[in-house]
């Protein structure tokens, strides 16, 4: 460790420390501290610091609500390491590394990285893309090993299981959480195997954080993945909430379940149930067997993005991203190694967790040269796919791109059971990228005017 | 979670430890001696310093269950035990920063001195920082001996040192508490009483 990033562990420490003593008192503190450290030049943020200022002065907050929670709800030995090595490690001493290697070889370095232990799953819901690859796929402990210790040489501390239910493998997953200490675990799961047990293991490795995959409520959960999953996920969030471990959830919107799954109560539900985060996907018409009459209408799209800006941001104590709508807050697309990629059961790995054309597999090569391969290279050279960042990906909205890349890197569809063309793909996703982009563009022209943004500053 | 997979790991280490330093053995090596795969070790421990520090826990957490009235004797064994084990106590030792050795022993000899400081603080009129202040020196200056009875490869037995230093706190901790409690001539201010 450069003497540097050893001076940035020790700040964050003691900084770290003297906010755990009483973040009520010292939150404002550290930011009177920032402020006087910022200066007032022009890379100082002071837009950002204001909205975070007024955010902490005002404790009915959502915001302020939500960051009190992680003192009164999560274990102080969890939120000191998620703290570390989320934050530290993943963000202030890992981003430097990634940009100098950014700099260094001439492509993506990703900030994450999205793997599946197994394509083996518990249960068998309509449409999810696993149940499809069949029950066969494994990456062994040893290479999920050489992946974490190759990421991590690149500057890469976030690590996102997919799957596959990849709690199927709990002992190896507790396992390179217990010998990959600095780095932080998210994971995609349907928390069925969520016990008292697998908590107490959570709790002593410290760095696992379920990403629970919920449809709305009993009805609309127990319709997709089976009756009776619904209770065992409300068991499994209480079993989380009693043990003070941290989760969020994972919600896939689709035209049919929309208004229930964008519903205030639905929020407000997960909120009670002691979720920190939400992450919600578009359905995305991915695989042979996918019905793109699930795609959401326009007007449903749009609905959706008023209410989590309009509404749920100001009010709702949790962390809601929007994938699909959020591209402005991280310049676009993220796949192809830009921020993230998906390494599958297979080894084959893949642009994004949705587009499945490879022409890498990690049991070939190493993960610097399969980012350096044909197809993520199209995608660093490509990026942004749009100037419109509510139509950030190459398939959704901008199939045309997808369809290029593909012909022009010969990268084969990774998917072990039933391949589907890059034609067959983008073919569905046509019409709903010319119905969403005259939404799209009213939508980014009404956000990005100067009236509506206070982004240099200037008042014009 | 089966303790026997946990001290299966430790005795395997033990063995490896008999011929080289911690630092050159490897964990693909020690899962081979004890018949176990790569991630049922990770399972347990994050790596082979996290095995050593476990087995100092274990100790630790023992010494906590019996009285502090037999923590001495229970010192006495303890330093028997490194003694006779020498090769591979040193073999773990050198793979370590001394400050971090320094800092285990520290948490170590604390417990029976503090005993015997707390019994002596009886008859006299000290604070308890004042007992700490007494405790601290006297565990440090056992640190330093056994750091040095390690660098300088444990060649004869330490308890006999431990005896002689039991001899002189007899006397001694009752003369720093006595000093402690009275009045003093301050050096900086000879005036001042």
């Amino acid at each position: 460790m450069s003497v540097i990033d050893s001076v940035k562990k020790v700040g964050f420490r003691t900084i770290y420390s003297y906010l755990d003593k009483d973040p009520d008192a010292n939150i404002p503190k550290i930011m009177d501290w920032v402020d006087k450290f910022a200066g007032d030049g022009p890379n100082s943020f002071p837009s950002q610091r204001a909205v975070f200022r007024s955010v902490i002065e005002d404790h009915n907050n959502n915001w302020y609500r939500l960051i009190k929670s992680m003192w009164s709800d999560i274990d102080d030995d969890v939120r000191r390491t998620f703290f570390e090595n989320f934050f530290l490690n993943g963000n202030l001493i890992g981003w430097k590394k990634q940009e100098e290697n950014r700099q260094k070889y001439g492509c993506n370095i990703p900030w994450a990285i999205l793997l599946d232990p197994t394509s083996a799953c518990n249960l068998h819901c309509t449409g999810c893309w696993a149940a499809e690859y069949g029950n066969k796929l494994n990456l062994t402990f040893d290479e999920i090993d050489s992946i974490i210790t190759q990421g991590k040489e690149l500057g890469i501390y976030i690590y996102i299981y997919t799957g596959g239910e990849p709690l199927v493998r709990k002992n190896d997953l507790i396992a390179l959480c217990n010998k990959h200490s600095d780095c932080e675990f998210l994971c995609f799961t349907n928390a069925t195997l969520i016990d008292e047990d697998f908590a107490n293991e959570m709790l002593r490795v410290k760095n696992f954080v379920p990403a629970i995959s919920v449809e709305g409520f009993e009805q609309a959960t127990d319709g997709r993945r089976g009756d009776g999953v619904f209770q065992k996920v409300r068991r499994a969030m209480q079993i989380l909430k009693e043990k003070k471990l941290p989760f969020g959830v994972s919600c896939c919107y689709t035209s049919a379940n929309m208004e229930s799954i964008s519903s205030e109560e639905f929020v407000d539900g997960l909120v009670e149930w002691g979720a920190k985060f939400a992450w919600y996907f578009h359905y995305m018409p991915v695989g042979n067997d996918a019905v793109p009459e699930l795609m959401p209408t326009p007007e449903q799209r749009e609905e959706f993005y008023h209410r989590v800006r309009d509404n749920y941001r100001h009010t709702k104590p949790i962390f809601l991203l929007d994938f699909q709508n959020d591209g402005e807050y991280v310049g676009g697309c993220i796949a192809g190694g830009r921020r993230y990629l998906h390494i599958n059961a297979n080894g084959d790995v893949d642009p994004c967790v949705f587009i499945h054309y490879s022409d890498s597999n990690i049991r070939e090569k190493s993960l610097l040269d399969c980012l350096r391969g044909p197809m993520f290279m199209a995608y660093h050279d490509g990026q942004p796919f749009n100037e419109n960042m509510l139509r950030p990906c190459p398939m959704l909205e901008n199939p045309e791109k997808l369809r290029e890349m593909v012909a022009k890197t010969g990268a084969h569809s990774t998917d072990p059971e039933s391949p589907e063309s890059a034609e067959h793909l983008c073919a569905k996703c046509d019409a709903y990228a010319a119905n969403w982009k005259p939404t799209a563009d009213k939508l980014w022209t009404a956000s990005h005017s100067c009236a509506s943004c206070s982004g240099c500053g200037e008042q014009k | 979670m089966p303790k026997s997979t946990k001290e299966g790991i430790q005795k395997a280490l033990y063995e490896l430890l008999r011929t080289k330093t911690l630092d050159e053995i490897t964990v693909t090596e020690l899962v081979e001696q004890c018949g176990i795969s790569r991630q049922a070790f990770y399972y347990h421990f994050s790596d082979l310093y996290a095995v050593v520090d476990w087995t100092l826990q274990e100790k630790l957490e023992a010494l906590n269950q019996i009285p502090g009235s037999q923590w001495w004797a229970m010192m006495n064994q303890i330093m028997e035990e490194l003694y006779v084990n020498r090769v591979v106590v040193l073999n773990a030792y050198r793979a370590y920063e001394r400050s971090y050795v320094e800092y285990h022993l520290r948490q170590w000899t604390r417990m029976p001195i503090q005993v015997r400081v707390a019994e002596a603080a009886r008859h006299h009129r000290v604070t308890q920082e004042q007992q700490d202040f007494v405790t601290e020196l006297c565990s440090q200056g056992l640190v330093n001996l056994i750091l040095n009875w390690f660098d300088r490869g444990m060649r004869s037995p330490f308890t006999d040192r431990l005896d002689d230093l039991y001899a002189i706190l007899d006397g001694s901790l009752d003369y720093m508490l006595a000093r402690l409690s009275q009045p003093r001539h301050h050096f900086d201010n000879p005036e001042k009483v």
